[in-house]
């Protein structure tokens, strides 16, 4: 029986969809099976970040009202061997109003009995799209930058999981950048954690591959030299209950320098 | 067809929604649904419990009526049912008094209908303010119950009157964080024992007491009371209202004191100041 993950922010913007993207990748890659579930109807983009754009052939809205089956409508990475990383993406013709939050969870409930891991990319607002993607979940994590637009954003979504009986919720804290934090122009993971009181599951750096990554269409986390990736990798292990401390966060210090060098020479 | 009567009931642990025993449970979900529309955003936040009267709920009504209310942002404690789970016997479920009263308010509504009266359903706004008074103290079935059916509109000689009816002991103590979006309005005083973040709103009649770190929109004395006082272990609001005077921490402010303070209007100007030990002196 496997569990069931929303990830969700509140706040637009954020990475949501590529913090699915990668933790689905990153279980798959440690021999979990995964499903990742695309619930931003009309504005689907988890299957562009996953490159799988180009097979889609039923959404969402045909499994819940019932027209095909999941399976049918699943997309398995060919990255993956004997399927283990699916994906069911979202309708794009469609909005939000065409799944309800009882089909989700009869979805949700239906995916778990098959895979490890059902990941689902929430929506940005708090809305119907909110709803549906939290029906069925019995874990969140709220992805937050260190933005006072996407904290405030993200307490309003940790009062509403509580409020639908989503306890605990994890905080991951994305696109920090160490060298703004120290020079206190920054909000650091304190000030972050501070607010919203929450356990932090991990911090990802800002990081230029992540924009090369997600435009090839190729999860980052699959990229060993990418700090983000790395990051990534550290939340699937702490996901799966292994405990792994937060990466030296100093480090990209010197990457940016680098990436500086190579601009100032370009 | 007659529409489900919902009770919407405030007491000291937050809301209780009597649920009409009769009806269709389809249409009394609809009910629910449409009055928890209605109130907006209103009840975000609130704390529930339901009491579905004789009705005997199947798991799958359960299952609908516990995902309900969290869709509204409200937060479901319990679910009550008159009818006796084994070994427990059926005052402990609900206390003598509490059914009472229940009672009392199926008259009422009975009354109001006969008169062709409009809304049965109390504003949980008006609920809060007539039900404030511990409900054990509710007297016996001679005394007309304290629930005007007929107005719907809270009108301010009302609200008075419980201000002085109650005195000043009325308090509300809530016992968690208020995260954004989440609004506390309550006609007596106002206790926090947690934060209340950016975003959040804390309305009351009387004083405000934060017991953590207030960085929320404050509105003591909204009443009209200029004697409350807004106190918190951290000060740190965005806005701070009492009475009708409201003010706002200064843009330049980077040195905030590290130790409870006190806001209250002195001469007609907010001021805060350090917390003091011993009475808080309203000042006014």
């Amino acid at each position: 029986m496997g569990e069931v993950i929303v990830i969700t922010s509140g706040k637009g913007g954020v990475g949501k969809t590529t913090t699915t993207a990668n933790l689905g990748t990153g279980l798959a890659s440690l021999g979990y099976k995964v499903v990742l579930i695309d619930t931003d109807i009309g504005l689907r983009n988890l299957d562009v970040v996953m490159g799988l754009e180009n097979r889609i052939v039923y959404d969402i809205v045909d499994v819940t009202s019932g027209k095909v089956t999941a399976s049918k409508a699943l997309i398995k990475d060919k990255r993956f061997p004997d399927g283990r990383l699916s994906l069911l993406p979202a309708a794009q013709t469609k909005d939000k109003t065409a799944v309800n939050p009882t089909q989700m969870v009869k979805l949700c409930e239906e995916l778990k009995q098959e895979y490890d891991f059902v990941l689902i990319d929430c929506p940005a607002g708090i809305e119907q799209g909110f709803k549906n993607a939290v029906a069925g979940a019995e874990k969140a994590i709220v992805v937050t930058t260190p933005e006072v637009s996407a904290i405030r954003d993200a307490d309003r979504i940790v009062g509403l999981l509580e409020a639908s009986d989503l306890k605990n919720p994890r905080l991951i804290i994305n696109r920090l950048r160490p060298t703004m934090v120290r020079q206190g122009d920054m909000m650091s993971i304190e000030d972050m954690v501070d607010i919203l009181a929450i356990d932090v599951i991990g911090v990802v750096p800002e990081d230029d591959t992540i924009v090369i990554s997600t435009n090839k269409g190729e999860p980052a986390i699959l990229d060993p030299k990418s700090r983000a990736g790395q990051a990534y990798r550290n939340i699937t292990q702490r996901i799966t209950g292994h405990d792994v401390p937060l990466m030296n966060l100093d480090e990209p210090q010197g990457l940016v320098d680098k990436l500086r060098k190579i601009f100032g020479k370009g | 067809m007659k529409n489900p009567d919902i009770i919407i009931k405030g007491g000291k642990d937050g809301l209780t929604f009597y649920l009409d025993g009769n009806c269709d449970f389809e249409e009394l979900a609809r009910a629910i649904e449409h009055k928890l529309a209605a109130a907006d955003s209103f009840l975000v936040g609130a704390s529930v419990s339901v009491d579905v009267g004789w009705r005997q709920l199947t798991e799958e009504q359960h299952t609908i009526i516990r995902r309900l209310f969290p869709s509204y942002g409200l937060i479901l404690r319990s679910i009550h049912t008159w009818e006796q789970p084994e070994n427990q016997s059926e005052d402990e479920v609900i206390p003598q008094d509490h059914r009472e009263r229940i009672y009392q308010i199926a008259n009422q509504l009975y009354e109001s209908k006969d008169k062709g009266e409009q809304s049965s359903v109390l504003s949980p706004r008006r609920a809060s303010i007539i039900e404030t008074p511990a409900v054990s103290t509710v007297p016996p079935a001679v005394t007309p119950a304290p629930l005007p059916a007929e107005a719907v509109e809270p009108d301010p000689a009302e609200d008075n009157a419980i201000n002085t009816q109650g005195g000043d002991e009325q308090a509300l103590v809530i016992q968690r964080t208020l995260r954004s979006g989440q609004t506390v309005r309550y006609p007596g005083h106002v206790i926090i024992l947690g934060d209340v973040n950016p975003g959040a709103e804390v309305i009351a009649g009387g004083n405000i007491i934060v017991m953590g770190i207030f960085r929320g929109v404050a509105h003591a004395g909204a009443m009209g009371d200029d004697r409350a006082i807004v106190t918190a272990l951290r000060l740190r609001p965005v806005q701070l209202r009492i009475a009708n005077h409201i003010t706002r921490p200064p843009d330049d402010d980077n040195a905030l004191p590290d130790q409870p303070e006190v806001a209250r209007i002195r001469d007609g100007v907010v001021t805060i100041e350090q917390y003091q030990f011993g009475p808080v002196k309203s000042i006014g």
